[in-house]
């Protein structure tokens, strides 16, 4: 069974396939164009001691998003979609 | 011939230009140092060429004021386009790219850092991308000068093929919006494009276009938003099959390093060290030894020629004064500074070029962000312990407005190195050396500035989320040329901007000491009053609530102004003591009844307050007004004057109450203070309700804003 979650759920290390993503329209369209459109793998390597950023893997390159930006982010687990 | 630079934010936009053009417009390894649009003239063949230099930019449906800047810009130019690319994330870069060679625009396509493609061995076929994009593609370095100016010439073009246009209904929208083309005709674009930019609800487009209520009707219905995205991202991924090779394994920007220097467990620990070792530079071993030999040689080759000159020529005092302990004694204070600002500007360049701060900024935002500051702000605010004049100088990394000026009005709350002989002074004389109070007042001072951070963020100073994205740019080395163009262009800086208002500040306090009231000059050994007296006189009162209103520690605190040592130095003279006689005689000075300042311990104590937090010295204030501008520089002094004031009150008042100095008694206060701070804080809260914010839209009336969050 594929179980959709919160990016924000995800550990050092884990990565995922992106479901959808959330939000007004403004960060929406940010978050897709900055290329986390549905299917694509996603890592995260870094969560802040109090989980306030995130550095995420996406399409080979690195980004570092804020807990706010970060939990309009849905995923599968990359291990639970095999 | 006149060029437009744009790209990705921190693709070396700048660098671009300052290798073009010669100049020196500031540059650094993080995103935004650009937020204005900047034209450059400059020669090349005996031609007169114009360089336009953009904010950064991700993609041309702006999210933030400087992107919109950007994409004004480039929409209503015809000019040739310099996009500027990290070759490094070409991914991200490429999607600009894409949406400007549909757009129609005529560009060339510039891979820059091309000298680290080697670091994560990946190989671009030039060739295969230049086919696939319709224009010219070219590898460079853009701090080379030689291969930037190459890349001016005519070979601008745009052939490129949009394959995935076919899949959308773009003749449909064209029939919907024919009739209101023509409102766009000021742009230089596509109908094409803009028959996508519909699609995506761009909403610069549509509102340009002026549809009526059916058409957007029509257009709601199609929702094809995310498809035309994954669109393009789909034309990237293609590309990039084609032209990259890339190891899969190594991701550009994350290191090996990182997953030490980001640790949960060891960020703290390895910036401690970090920090650490620059104070100890700085502030206790290389930086005074340098300061110090400097102001040696200072002495012996110009004060000591200079004073003995002025003897042989003239007897009046007045002249010699004026020399001595205003030119003179302004030139030891700027030249003191030298050494600290040279090692400071060394560290801060290479902490910020090798991509430290953004990793600061990362590891600090949590705690930070709470209090309204920025993660990078913690720097600044540790540095306020060394010396405020250096912290203030430090914030300069900052981008954002309001961060800025927080930080710099906030790292003058931490005690600095120069308070440290008054506290042992007072300390020895009321407190028995109580390590205790020192520590205290260190404490105290970092809290006022955190609450004085809740408050302005809760009113006027409300910090911008600057960015989406956090940049993390990967660890490179800082050049020694760029280094020390930043230390010459600061010591420059300095020298000029703040060393004027240093000078005028320490002649008008020189006039104060020396003159009369009636303006006559005050000659040694008399008991005339100067103009600091009488003003001090005049002033006491108002320090009465606060336990010290003799004039004696008011002109004390009015000296304290020009730099924190001098507090003591006046204190000694007001005593009639010498000050080579240590401070123990100072403090034993201080316990004789007569003395003309006359503290008790708890006046003393809230002395020691005041002094830790009322406005800053001089050479300080002068980078205020450079760095944050004439009004907020005042208002900063402004906020700190009155904060010590109020804070001391409630200490000195509480104190009286609890009718001793002991260790409930201080910490009943501080939790006394606390409140009613929070108090105070509930209720501009309750005062002002909480209103809908749009994020990062200036433009829009905030109240119909359709992008609340």
């Amino acid at each position: 069974m594929n179980k959709t979650k919160n990016l924000t759920t995800l550990i050092n290390g884990e990565s995922g396939y992106i479901t959808h993503v959330e939000g007004n329209s403004k960060i929406k369209t940010r978050l897709l164009e900055l290329g986390f459109t549905k299917g694509t793998l996603i890592r995260i390597l870094n969560v802040s001691s109090l989980k306030k950023s995130y550095l995420i893997e996406i399409r080979g390159f690195i980004l570092a998003l804020r807990y706010d930006v970060v939990k309009n982010i849905f995923v599968i687990l990359a291990k639970e979609a095999k | 011939m006149k060029h437009i630079l744009c790209g990705n934010p921190n693709t070396g936009k700048t660098t671009f230009l300052n290798s073009l053009t010669g100049s020196n417009e500031h540059v650094g390894n993080w995103h935004g140092v650009t937020v204005d649009s900047l034209e450059k003239k400059y020669k090349l063949n005996n031609c007169e060429n114009t360089i336009v230099d953009l904010p950064g930019l991700y993609s041309l449906t702006s999210f933030s004021f400087e992107e919109e800047v950007a994409r004004d810009y480039i929409y209503s130019s015809s000019n040739e386009i310099i996009n500027l690319l990290d070759c490094n994330n070409l991914g991200r870069n490429l999607y600009l790219t894409l949406q400007l060679l549909e757009s129609g625009k005529k560009l060339k396509v510039c891979l820059n850092m091309a000298n680290e493609l080697k670091k994560t061995n990946t190989e671009i076929h030039i060739k295969k991308l230049e086919k696939m994009l319709g224009t010219r593609v070219v590898l460079l370095n853009a701090q080379k000068k030689d291969e930037v100016v190459k890349l001016i010439d005519n070979d601008f073009k745009n052939t490129f093929s949009i394959n995935y246009y076919n899949k959308l209904p773009l003749k449909e929208i064209k029939d919907i919006i024919k009739n209101n083309i023509k409102n766009l005709s000021n742009l230089d674009l596509n109908i094409d494009y803009i028959c996508v930019k519909v699609l995506e609800e761009d909403e610069y487009i549509i509102n340009k276009l002026q549809l009526n209520e059916y058409q957007l009707n029509i257009l709601k219905n199609y929702n094809l938003k995310e498809e035309i995205i994954s669109l393009r991202y789909k034309c990237i991924d293609e590309i990039l099959k084609e032209c990259q090779n890339k190891p899969s394994n190594k991701i550009y920007g994350y290191s090996k390093l990182d997953k030490i220097i980001l640790n949960k467990f060891l960020a703290l620990p390895i910036f401690l060290l970090i920090i650490l070792s620059i104070f100890y530079l700085t502030f206790s071993s290389v930086g005074p030894l340098l300061s110090n030999f400097l102001n040696l040689i200072l002495d012996k080759c110009i004060n000591a020629p200079i004073i003995n000159l002025l003897n042989n020529i003239t007897s009046s005092a007045f002249i010699i004064s004026f020399v001595e302990d205003g030119l003179l004694s302004v030139l030891n204070t700027l030249v003191g500074f030298l050494p600290q600002i040279v090692l400071l500007f060394l560290f801060l360049s290479i902490l910020e070029d090798t991509g430290y701060m953004s990793r600061l900024a990362f590891t600090f935002e949590d705690i930070f962000s709470k209090v309204g500051l920025n993660g990078k702000t913690v720097f600044t605010l540790l540095m306020g312990f060394g010396c405020s004049t250096t912290a203030a100088l430090t914030s300069r990394t900052l981008e954002d407005k309001n961060s800025k000026i927080k930080a710099t009005m906030l790292s003058s709350y931490m005690s600095c190195s120069a308070k440290i002989p008054l506290y042992s002074v007072i300390l020895g004389a009321f407190f028995n050396n109580n390590i205790f109070i020192i520590l205290f007042l260190y404490f105290l001072g970092v809290l006022i500035a955190l609450i004085t951070s809740v408050i302005l963020e809760k009113t006027v100073l409300k910090s911008k989320n600057v960015s989406f994205i956090m940049e993390m740019p990967a660890y490179r080395f800082p050049s020694f040329k760029r280094i020390m163009k930043i230390i010459l262009n600061n010591i420059k800086e300095f020298i000029i901007r703040v060393g004027s208002v240093i000078f005028t500040f320490s002649i008008i306090i020189w006039v104060l000491q020396s003159f009369t009231i009636n303006l006559k000059f005050i000659t040694d050994n008399s008991s005339q009053t100067s103009i600091l007296e009488f003003i001090s006189r005049l002033i006491a009162p108002i320090f009465k609530p606060l336990g010290f209103g003799t004039t004696g520690a008011v002109s004390c605190l009015i000296c304290g102004v020009v730099a924190k040592e001098i507090i003591i130095s006046t204190m000694a003279i007001i005593n009639n003591v010498s000050i080579d006689g240590g401070i123990e005689t100072l403090s034993k000075s201080l316990l004789n009844i007569n003395n003309p300042i006359n503290f008790t311990p708890i006046s003393a104590f809230s002395y020691l307050i005041f002094s830790l937090l009322y406005m800053p010295c001089i050479a300080t204030i002068g980078l205020y007004f450079k760095e944050l501008g004439k009004k907020w520089a005042m208002l900063a002094i402004f906020i700190q004057f009155v904060s010590s004031y109020l804070v001391t009150f409630v200490f000195y008042r509480l104190l009286l109450l609890f009718n001793g100095l002991n260790f409930i008694s201080i910490f009943l206060s501080l939790l006394i203070l606390t409140l009613i701070v929070f108090a105070v804080v509930f209720v501009i809260k309750f005062i002002k309700k909480p209103k809908f914010c749009c994020l990062n839209c200036k433009n829009c009336n905030k109240k119909t804003c359709n992008n609340k969050s």
